[in-house]
């Protein structure tokens, strides 16, 4: 119809037009695909919307999305292996004899199965499962045998391989590589301020995690035995991300073997059969049609505002508050984790960042604290991973935290929810902190990719 | 090592994509009537045989120990092939050099040497004996190569000789680990034994109020995507083995292909359309649960009913332009642009027929809703 309206209404009816979608239920996908079809029909011609199939084309034809359905195939398919539970037990009798063992011994596996899968659902589910149940029974404090998990289980979604990663590649036209380099020491930095935390309150305080009973503990010759089960999962580690690393192929086809990697070790532990295919391949396709079809509708959504002026709008009153760079970036950081409390991450990915990271490319981040600044052609890569140690508060903080909800289905019922929710709130705290080390010492995301991907 | 020139041919890729799926249909439908089996398999034996037999997976696979002897001739071959991808650049630069003295010769050649100035016969000779040492360069830079690629093949030789063994004993070290009743526990002994984790809903999913609701209609629907999501979900197991293919291909082979890439994305896009509707179904498009949570069950019917006119923009707009994107490529019998130009109208169709799938899924869900109101109103 033609109509013309100044870009600040249109922001207005767009974002308020979404919060009422939302409140009302309606599936992400569909709010921002409907009211981009309206605002375009609307305030464009009707031969305008004809761009709805060839916009959404390009995201069926990616080369670096097809990473997505593999790697939560991989992650599917060790779950089905077993894998989680092996770990654990391995993990749990080495650490058995420290103060808080069973919690760290939660964050540790957690971190080695995060750098299995690129999700966060199935490991925290599963590792809820058996070692809440574990660390109650020994007299653990809840609130850390919560904690330990939640932090634990969100990892997944940051050390690679990391669905969030690629999402956030195919929208930046950021390498996806790097992006997964980028993430490792983060998220290791995370992991140990994790384990740090809960060893220094437990040796504070020892009836919050107790050490294993002598009884119970085993000797070095049954801890050398039990390494032998974790020899298969840790090469599938070793072996996808060091192809990634050292650039031997590609992500994607990191991906394939590690899913081919996977198969064996389910048939190495006799679970390789059609029926756990089965399970694994529809589970997949679930969790790969949700972010895809977001894709569909935010893309449409997002392509509408940057059309009318929307990236320039947004800029301009945005630098508009005379905020320094670092302040820009701290004023994106709360505005992604208020938005975290309510909005799944690949919403929030694909709404902001077509936004933001333009805004940040523009400006100059010379290093706070004098510390070293950020080169310009790196700003894409450090606010990806940025990004992404934000998104870990997103599970977490209340009221919709997902990792809240999944611990909670499967924690035993004298755990209450509010129980859960101060459980998260130290260690959201250890986030922030490590967000915030992440954007002084740039080094910690910048320095593995400049050293392995340096020219490629 | 040999190269591999193997081009998927179109009517394989779609004739895969098409019959794949059934008989993985059909091997689960089985395998979930006659129960999982926990001890070694033949068929995966043999799978492992065929796909990473030259690493010993197979061998593994059985307990075998003897499956390590292969580690380190695949770990050979890999080596030489670096080798060979190494001094493949020498090889080409001496050849270069010595076509460009090949001309220099010929230039230089004297037509009357008897004739010939001082010069012209200097040059000429300057020519000759300079192609003279081009030519030891070039054989050098062969030979390195060659003595390499020699000796990938005969380790290679060496790998199929043993695959070949393999291929009769198998048979039997399965037959004897059934025998000895030690197959399925070897590993599963130390793991504690656990109930399957439940399937948890996501937060944001799993909440739509019209799930246990059936009617007849609105069951052939849900049948149908149901099935839609089935057969494109098994497309993911393809994709494992063909991206594995190309990793092999390119590091044993040293022949990378050039249809992996784009017959796995396409086959990816198609997928992710397809199974719109059958995600809907399952309710796992997620929402935000702010105050949709807490409504009724009728609530949530009224609201589905109010924001099922937005679903329907959406969903009937993509229908009707992607119909006309399709069709315009289905007249054009478009293909890619690439070496292996595989049709693109078939991609483009699954645009229009995941829009109807999911517009078909969202009627379904409409007339669930309605009945919900009606029913508590009532």
């Amino acid at each position: 119809m033609g109509i013309e309206l100044s870009i600040g209404w249109l922001s207005l009816i767009l974002f308020g037009g979404l919060a009422l979608l939302l409140m009302l239920g309606l599936p992400m996908a569909f709010c921002t695909g409907s009211l981009a079809t309206i605002c375009l029909f609307v305030f464009g011609t009707p031969a305008v919307l004809n761009m709805m199939p060839s916009r959404i084309f390009p995201f069926m034809t990616d080369y670096q999305l097809s990473a997505v359905p593999l790697f939560i195939f991989m992650a599917a398919m060790l779950e089905k292996a077993g894998i989680i539970e092996e770990l654990f037990d391995v993990i749990y009798k080495w650490l058995g004899s420290l103060k808080g063992g069973l919690a760290s011994a939660t964050v540790l596996a957690c971190t080695v199965l995060a750098a299995m899968v690129g999700v966060v659902g199935a490991t925290e589910v599963t590792m809820g499962m058996i070692a809440l149940p574990a660390m109650l029974r020994r007299g653990y404090d809840p609130k850390i045998a919560c904690g330990s998990l939640l932090a634990g289980g969100t990892l997944g979604i940051l050390i690679p391989p990391s669905v969030m990663a690629i999402v956030y590649a195919v929208v930046a036209q950021q390498s996806l590589g790097e992006l997964l380099i980028g993430s490792v020491f983060p998220g290791l930095l995370l992991s140990g301020m994790y384990i740090v935390y809960i060893t220094i309150r437990c040796y504070i305080n020892p009836a919050l995690g107790p050490a294993l009973a002598p009884e119970e503990r085993v000797d070095m010759k049954e801890k050398l035995r039990l390494l032998r089960n974790t020899i298969a999962p840790i090469s599938l580690i070793l072996l996808v991300l060091g192809v990634i690393f050292f650039g031997i192929a590609t992500p994607v086809e990191a991906a394939g073997i590690g899913t081919f990697g996977a198969l064996i070790v389910c048939a190495l532990n006799r679970r390789l059969n059609w029926v756990n295919v089965h399970e694994a391949a529809m589970a997949t396709l679930k969790a790969t049609s949700m972010v895809m079809w977001i894709f569909f509708g935010a893309t449409m959504f997002v392509g509408f505002f940057i059309v009318k002026g929307g990236q320039t709008f947004v800029a301009d009153s945005i630098i508009g508050t005379g905020l320094p760079p670092y302040g820009i970036l701290l004023l994106m950081m709360v505005v992604l984790f208020v938005l975290g409390m309510f909005l799944d991450w690949v919403g929030i990915l694909l709404l902001t960042v077509p936004i933001f990271v333009p805004i940040l490319t523009k400006l100059t981040f010379d290093g706070v604290l004098g510390m070293q600044g950020v080169k310009p052609e790196d700003i894409s890569l450090w606010y990806g991973v940025i990004f992404i140690v934000n998104m870990q508060m997103a599970f977490l903080s209340p009221p919709f935290g997902y990792s809240l909800f999944y611990l909670k289905s499967v924690a035993p019922p004298q755990i209450s929810m509010a129980t859960i929710f101060k459980a998260a709130v130290p260690f959201i705290g250890l986030q922030a902190i490590g967000n915030t080390l992440c954007i002084i010492f740039p080094q910690i995301i910048l320095y593995l990719p400049s050293k392995f991907y340096a020219g490629h | 090592m040999p190269t591999l020139n193997f081009i998927l041919p179109h009517w394989m890729y779609w004739g895969g994509l098409l019959f794949f799926p059934l008989a993985a249909m059909f091997l689960v439908s089985r395998q979930q009537k006659r129960g999982t089996p926990r001890e070694p398999i033949l068929f995966n034996a043999y799978l492992f045989w065929l796909t990473a037999g030259f690493a010993g997976v197979h061998r593994i696979y059985l307990k075998s120990w003897w499956g390590l002897a292969f580690i380190p001739l695949f770990a050979g071959v890999v080596y030489c092939n670096g080798q060979v991808r190494e001094v493949h650049e020498d090889v080409s630069r001496t050849f270069a050099a010595l076509e460009q003295m090949q001309t220099e010769v010929d230039r230089s050649k004297l037509a009357d040497p008897a004739a010939a100035t001082p010069e012209r016969r200097k040059r000429s000779e300057q020519a000759q004996t300079d192609y003279a040492a081009r030519l030891k360069e070039y054989q050098a830079a062969k030979d390195v190569s060659d003595t390499w690629y020699d000796r990938a093949r005969w380790l290679g030789i060496l790998i199929a000789l043993g695959l070949l063994l393999d291929a009769f004993l198998m048979p039997g070290i399965v037959r004897r680990l059934h025998a000895t009743g030690q197959a399925g526990v070897a590993v599963a002994a130390t793991a504690p034994t656990m109930p399957p984790p439940p399937d948890v809903p996501a937060i944001g999913t799993g909440q739509d109020p019209t799930r246990d609701l059936h009617t007849r209609f609105t069951d052939v629907i849900e049948w149908v995507n149901v099935k839609a999501g089935e057969y494109v979900a098994y497309w993911g197991v393809i994709a494992v083995f063909v991206y594995y293919y190309e990793v092999v291909a390119r590091f044993v082979f040293n022949s990378p292909t050039n249809w992996v890439h784009e017959s796995m994305f396409l086959m990816f896009g198609m997928q992710y359309m397809i199974s719109g509707a059958y995600a809907y179904k399952e309710d796992q498009h997620v929402r935000v649960d702010v105050v949709y949570t807490h409504l009724s069950t009728r609530g949530k019917a009224i609201a589905d009913i109010i924001s099922s006119v937005f679903f329907f923009i959406f969903t009937l707009t993509m229908l009707y332009t992607g119909w006309k994107f399709a069709s315009d490529a289905v007249q054009n019998g478009e293909t890619s642009f690439t070496e292996w130009s595989v049709q693109y109208w078939p991609v483009k169709i699954a645009i229009p027929l995941g829009a109807a799938l999911i517009v078909l899924q969202g009627v379904s869900k409409l007339l669930k809703d309605i009945v919900l109101v009606r029913q508590r109103g009532a």
